[in-house]
């Protein structure tokens, strides 16, 4: 039997706020346990709550950057529920006037992922689990959150994997959150069901939660696309229910202890008033917002003339494509440049684990060395060499250039006398050339070379070789 | 005179000795506690005086007001021990102005009651017939201060539970406008209807001790951002030419005889010194009674839902079963930690807001609110302030109603609607049934206009002599 | 008409427990508050919007500035149970 796979995902991000959602407690992390909480936070007795105007702010500006409807009245419910690292036994969330709905996001296919809203909630604490008790810290207590759904848009492991990669790079590139799924600031849990090729109703559906990577999710999705088509072949039926994926076992596991149904007694907060967003602040809010990456490859490809896979994999990281441009208003040739950022550059990026900014390799040297190459100063080979001393050290190509005197050598006379001792010591390789074979030439200069310990210009060598054997 | 008879008022004239007013006040609670059960626990005392305008002033406090460090606990066996790390708004604000934090007083558990019996720590005795109940929730502090124990108090509204208990203490308790007062760190019964207020020996006091507590607070998002004029400015004695409305709903059967003589008598004193009166209709009078318990009960359902024994409080190792998890302890502590009235409640709400249940119960209640609301917003088009007796009886006895819940809602029938539709409310007393009970007299007004409730009642007050009798014990 | 069945549905959610007795009795009880509560029936509000707030105050919210959180010792002084700064509370069985 052919099914189709539908897959809805739910998606939360830690806002970054100086501050919690509603107290003025901070949200950094890994801090000492119950160090960064009030009554409001704790949710002592008497304790009330105000809303950080930030929170709202960054809210807004997500949905504008997911091509929402900003909502211009919003409020906010309790959703009730006990568990022990939610202190008051419901949290702030929005029920029914959620801050935005009705977005989108645009695959590399070119489908569109709807999105059905985005809302704002306040985290819960963190329960460590001891052999015979549990620990609460309250910490995270409180942290905004912004919940992102999208409708069943989604029909492959594939798509919910491009989904969530591009989400998470427009979050990074609106600076509203870190996106780090390691220390929780993106959190994802999917819906999935089977039906019928053809069908028009959707099958039942499971919940699948504790996917600590995007890589996980897809694995997990696929987990259970085998698990339920298989159910689904030998004539069973689907329980909905909600499953953890066991990242060791690779498999997805029903809690079952979660048999009592859902029932969250959504009520309005009667605690917190209710907004009304006007058009200026939203305006506001729309300034704020940079190119999005999309936008911004297909500006390189356009005006820069970079291919689109390079413009794609540049636009990753917001931080290299940041400091991509900054090379580009000094220096011509984008895709020359681009060369040198996906290769050398990363490859040194990834060797030192440091990020772009935090090489020391100021987009000037980078061009400037490339004007070196240009200028033939120095090979291309000596370029990498020389860009390795330029992040040890932070100093600049041209000084490294004439500190170690790594200039090429240009100088007929002096690469005259080099390619008549390599002549003179390698009859047999004269001998080839003459007889038409053009790898002895390679080989030739490649001996001009090594006499010059590197710095010889190669074209000119092999201009100077060719004249001598004439 | 005796020290703990004093108003505030004139002990800030008298400048009496802070410390003795406050020794004389101790002695008076142990002289008369016994009996009224009004006090939970005194408020150490630290032998310095604050400055401000209630200097030295003594006050209870209602227990369902944070007070730092001091166990704070609603009257609940499920808060034993809990001693808030942070203060009320309003207690920061006493004691900026010098306030003496003298007692928590008892209540109805969390506010749950209008007479005082639903407390962990046994009924408070009306001072009047130490048979009958002194009204609740915020009977501790009504009876405190009608015997004596207490220059003044402040006690929580939520249905009714600062006007019904003065109106059966023969004191004079104020509801303000929701919004007026803090309610940063009052612990929570039904937050859309909650409001702190005084409690206190006559007029004068309650203009002075609101003068204190009202105001934004940057920490309550529902209070409200408009200047506090000097209330004692109101205290004026001229009612000439005020529109007073008669609400016809509220003088229906039910209503005991003595009750609606001694409102009548208030009225007509009311015309003899100029003002006017008129009936009028609040129609949806009827409905507030039933749209108050689903909207209360289910905020409080959720507000109730935190005391679990996880962070504070009871956790109950007394329980049925073996405490092997996190669950079960939840069931037992709640179980073991709340009394009947709160379990009632927290369960009726559960049920309005539940799934399949909202509209029917919770919405619907939203919405007869509406209703009830625009009543009032219609009848002060034509009307400067309303009046009707606060309690439809005097003080009942002792385990009269406890055995039938609603009979006992149905006392709180003529101060519900207050609390829906946010406007304040004021009761004085206004004279005395046969059997010596105390009658009182509420006045309502619009949003804000707590200054017409000053006017109004301090000119009544002035007139009569009701505020001066004491009980005797 | 609520019956014994809901009664213990909502026992459940509320996270009270009750012994059998108490809710036979909770089941007249609360049926006829619910009865008496059934009188909101009577009106037609099709046409009225609720209110959840009775003031008409809007856009209330605070600057995202820092405040002094509770100095941890004060934290833990409320804790009916704790270790290394923590709220102890028995196993969560997951």
């Amino acid at each position: 039997m052919q099914y189709e796979t539908v897959i809805g995902l739910e998606v939360h991000v830690h806002l970054k706020t100086k501050t919690k959602a509603f107290c003025g407690c901070s949200t950094e992390f890994g801090q000492d346990p119950n160090s960064q909480t009030c009554p409001v936070c704790l949710g002592l007795p008497g304790s009330l709550p105000v809303l950080n105007k930030r929170a709202l702010e960054l809210t807004i500006k997500t949905a504008l950057a997911l091509d929402c409807k900003v909502n211009n009245y919003l409020k906010f419910d309790r959703k009730n529920y006990y568990y022990p690292d939610l202190p008051k036994n419901y949290q702030i969330s929005q029920y029914d006037m959620p801050i935005s709905s009705n977005g989108f996001i645009i695959l590399s296919s070119g489908k569109k992922i709807k999105i059905r809203r985005a809302h704002l909630e306040e985290d819960a604490g963190k329960l460590i689990h001891e052999t015979d008790s549990s620990l609460v810290d309250y910490n995270r207590s409180g942290m905004p959150l912004l919940e992102i759904v999208s409708e069943p848009d989604i029909n492959s492991p594939d798509e919910a994997y491009e989904y969530l990669t591009n989400l998470k790079l427009i979050l990074q590139y609106i600076g509203v959150s870190d996106c780090d799924m390691e220390k929780g600031t993106l959190r994802c849990d999917a819906n999935i069901s089977l039906r019928k090729m053809g069908d028009k109703e959707l099958g039942v559906k499971t919940e699948l939660k504790n996917m600590n990577s995007f890589k996980a999710v897809k694995e997990a999705l696929q987990f259970e696309i085998n698990r339920q088509a298989e159910a689904l072949n030998n004539g069973e039926r689907i329980i909905q229910d909600t499953r953890l994926w066991d990242g060791q076992k690779e498999i997805t596991v029903s809690m079952r202890s979660k048999e009592e149904a859902h029932d969250y007694r959504y009520f309005p907060e009667p605690d917190l008033v209710p907004f009304s967003i006007e058009q200026n602040f939203i305006d506001q809010i729309k300034k704020e917002i940079p190119e999005l990456p999309q936008a911004r490859a297909s500006r390189f490809i356009k005006d820069l003339q970079l291919s689109e896979y390079d413009a794609n994999v540049i636009i990753q990281d917001k931080a290299l494509a940041d400091y991509f441009e900054e090379c580009a208003k000094l220096y011509k040739n984008a895709k020359n440049i681009s060369n040198w950022l996906l290769g050398a550059v990363s490859s040194e990026i990834n060797s030192r684990k440091a990020s772009i900014q935090e090489l020391k390799l100021k987009p000037e040297d980078l061009v400037g060395l490339i004007e070196e190459v240009d200028k033939a100063t120095v090979s291309n080979l000596a370029a990498k060499e020389i860009l390795t001393l330029m992040i040890d050290s932070g100093k600049s190509a041209s000084a490294i250039i004439s500190e170690k005197g790594l200039a090429q050598v240009s100088d007929e006379g002096e690469l005259g006398r080099l390619a008549d001792e390599a002549i003179k010591e390698n009859s047999k390789s004269v001998e080839d050339y003459k007889a038409g074979k053009e790898n002895a030439l390679m080989f030739l200069v490649g001996q001009v070379m090594k006499k010059s310990k590197g710095k010889a210009n190669p074209k000119v060598v092999g201009e100077i070789l060719r004249g001598k054997l004439k | 005179m005796n020290l703990h008879e004093l108003t505030a008022h004139q002990i800030i004239k008298d400048k009496v000795n802070p410390r003795e007013l406050r020794k004389a006040l101790e002695e008076r609670i142990s002289a008369v506690d016994k009996r009224v059960k009004a006090v939970l626990r005194l408020c150490p005392d630290k032998g310095e005086v604050g400055k401000g305008v209630l200097s030295g002033v003594p006050i209870a406090i209602k227990d369902n007001i944070c007070i730092k460090d001091h166990l704070t606990t609603c009257a609940s066996h499920i808060l034993d021990g809990f001693k808030p790390p942070y203060d009320a708004t309003v207690i920061t604000k006493l004691r900026n102005a010098g306030a003496n934090l003298l007692c928590s007083t008892n209540m109805d558990e969390f506010a749950f009651g209008s007479s005082t019996e639903n407390s962990f720590y046994g009924p408070t005795h009306n001072p009047w017939d130490l048979e009958r109940v002194p009204g609740g929730s915020s009977g501790g502090s009504a009876a405190a201060v009608a015997s004596d124990q207490a220059t003044m108090a402040l006690g929580s509204d939520t249905g009714g539970s600062i006007r019904q208990p003065a109106s059966f203490c023969g004191v004079v308790g104020l509801k303000p406008t929701y919004g007026r007062v803090s309610r940063y760190g009052l612990i929570a019964f039904g937050s859309s209807l909650d409001q702190i207020g005084p409690l206190t020996k006559d007029v004068e006091d309650s203009a002075l001790l609101l003068n204190v507590i009202a105001g934004y607070d940057p920490n309550d998002s529902t209070s409200v951002d408009t200047p506090v004029p000097d209330y004692t400015k109101s205290l004026i004695k001229d009612v000439k030419g005020l529109k007073i409305g008669i609400p016809k709903e509220y003088f229906i059967e039910g209503i005991d005889k003595e009750v609606k003589d001694a409102v009548w008598a208030a009225i007509n004193l009311l015309k003899k010194l100029g003002a006017d009166y008129k009936e009028i209709s609040l129609p949806h009078t009827e409905y507030a009674v039933p749209t108050y318990y689903i909207v209360a009960t289910s905020e409080a359902s959720s507000n109730l839902a935190r005391f679990d024994g996880v962070q504070y409080g009871l956790r109950s190792k007394a329980a049925k079963k073996e405490i092997s998890d996190l669950i079960d302890m939840y069931f037992a502590s709640r179980e073991a930690g709340f009394g009947k009235e709160a379990k009632r409640r927290i369960m009726l709400g559960t049920y309005a807001l539940s799934s399949g249940y909202y509209e029917a119960y919770y919405l619907r209640a939203l919405k007869v609110r509406t209703l009830i609301k625009r009543d009032f917003d219609e009848a002060f088009k034509s009307v400067d302030c309303i009046i009707t007796p606060t309690s439809p009886t005097g003080a009942f006895k002792i385990g009269e109603k406890t055995e039938d819940p609603l009979s006992m809602y149905l006392s709180d029938i003529f101060t519900i609607s207050t609390n829906l539709a946010g406007i304040p409310g004021i009761s004085i007393p206004c004279g005395f049934m046969k059997n010596n009970l105390p009658v009182g007299l509420q006045i309502l007004a619009k949003p804000f206009a707590e200054e017409a409730l000053f006017k109004v009642a301090y000119t009544y007050e002035q007139n009569t002599e009701w505020h001066k009798q004491k009980p005797k014990l | 008409m609520i019956t014994k069945k809901d009664v213990e549905y909502v026992a459940k959610l509320a996270r009270i427990g009750f012994s059998e007795s108490e809710i036979e009795q909770f089941t007249k009880q609360l049926g006829a508050i619910l009865e008496y509560i059934g009188k909101l029936n009577e009106l037609d509000i099709s046409k009225v919007e609720p209110t959840s707030h009775v003031l008409p105050i809007k856009n209330v919210y605070r600057e995202d500035v820092l405040k002094k959180s509770l100095p941890v010792e004060e934290v833990m002084k409320i804790a009916v149970a704790k270790d290394k700064n923590q709220f102890k509370v028995p196993k969560v069985i997951e």
